[in-house]
């Protein structure tokens, strides 16, 4: 099974999906990324369906150790800095890391503002 | 729903608050037939109205962590049945094994806003057989349309 392996990330870092609609009736709000369309082109650039489940982070960034299998990662909304073993990926493209590397995002600028990860696999 | 003792911490408290018996607040709160005013808070959370205002009572001035799933409560005028485990403020009169929010059961959440409610004291000794029922997915509350 292909893991990531959390090295560290600040307190803003979820998983979101594209949220639920229809149960506000009973009591559950449809919470979901912050910025669905960025949550979209996150997704498409590495091949997953537009509202699969993906990592947001607010403001500071984050990094995780790639373990069991590659994984496609690609970075969408705010501006910040996506890198793997510190080779930077170029905004708006998605880049594949194999077992051993890691994947890093960096902070947001400008803060605060939210941007999203998604490796092609559901989360 | 059980009333009192571990099921139902605070209905004591309740009944000295109004200088009844614990038989009379059970009596008072489950003869009523309540609404359901609305869901909120957490999934399946039922506010219900039609309580009896002889026996409400201000929310406690300290709150409780972990109130149990099932959790049949009043705070102030506004009566309450629980779904899931929760923080909460209210006086715990008891439980119901009725589940209100189950994900994997079909349907999620049985009961709904405008939907009437009402309370049926059971003894303790029926708890366990109708909490694993529930838990199952079965139907253990009589909900007639």
């Amino acid at each position: 099974m292909t893991r990531l392996a959390v090295k560290d990330c600040g307190a803003g870092t979820t998983i979101q999906d594209a949220g639920r609609f229809g149960y506000q009736r009973y009591g559950v709000g449809p919470a979901g990324a912050m910025d669905r369309i960025a949550l979209a082109v996150a997704n498409m650039l590495v091949g997953n369906a537009p509202g699969e489940a993906a990592m947001e982070f607010t403001v500071l960034g984050g990094s995780f150790v790639v373990e069991g299998g590659p994984v496609r990662v690609a970075l969408a909304g705010a501006l910040a800095d996506l890198k793997i073993d510190g080779e930077p990926v170029a905004p708006l493209t998605s880049a594949t890391a194999e077992p051993g590397q890691t994947i890093a995002v960096g902070r947001q600028r400008p803060a605060p503002s939210w941007c999203w990860r998604s490796p092609a696999a559901s989360m | 729903m059980v009333y009192g003792g571990e099921f139902g911490i605070d209905l004591e408290d309740v009944a000295k608050a109004h200088g009844i018996t614990t038989e009379e607040v059970i009596r008072r709160h489950s003869s009523r037939t309540y609404r359901v005013a609305m869901l909120g808070f957490l999934p399946g959370f039922c506010y219900l109205s039609g309580a009896d205002p002889s026996i409400a009572l201000p929310r406690r001035t300290s709150p409780r962590l972990k109130t149990p799933a099932g959790t049949v409560s009043i705070g102030g005028v506004q009566a309450l049945f629980a779904s899931v485990e929760a923080p909460s403020g209210w006086h715990l009169l008891g439980r119901t094994p009725v589940r209100n929010f189950m994900p994997d059961r079909d349907p999620v959440f049985l009961v709904g806003a405008g939907d009437e409610v009402v309370f049926q004291p059971i003894p303790e000794r029926e708890w366990d057989a109708l909490d694993r029922a529930a838990a199952a997915g079965e139907q253990v509350a009589v909900l007639a349309s």
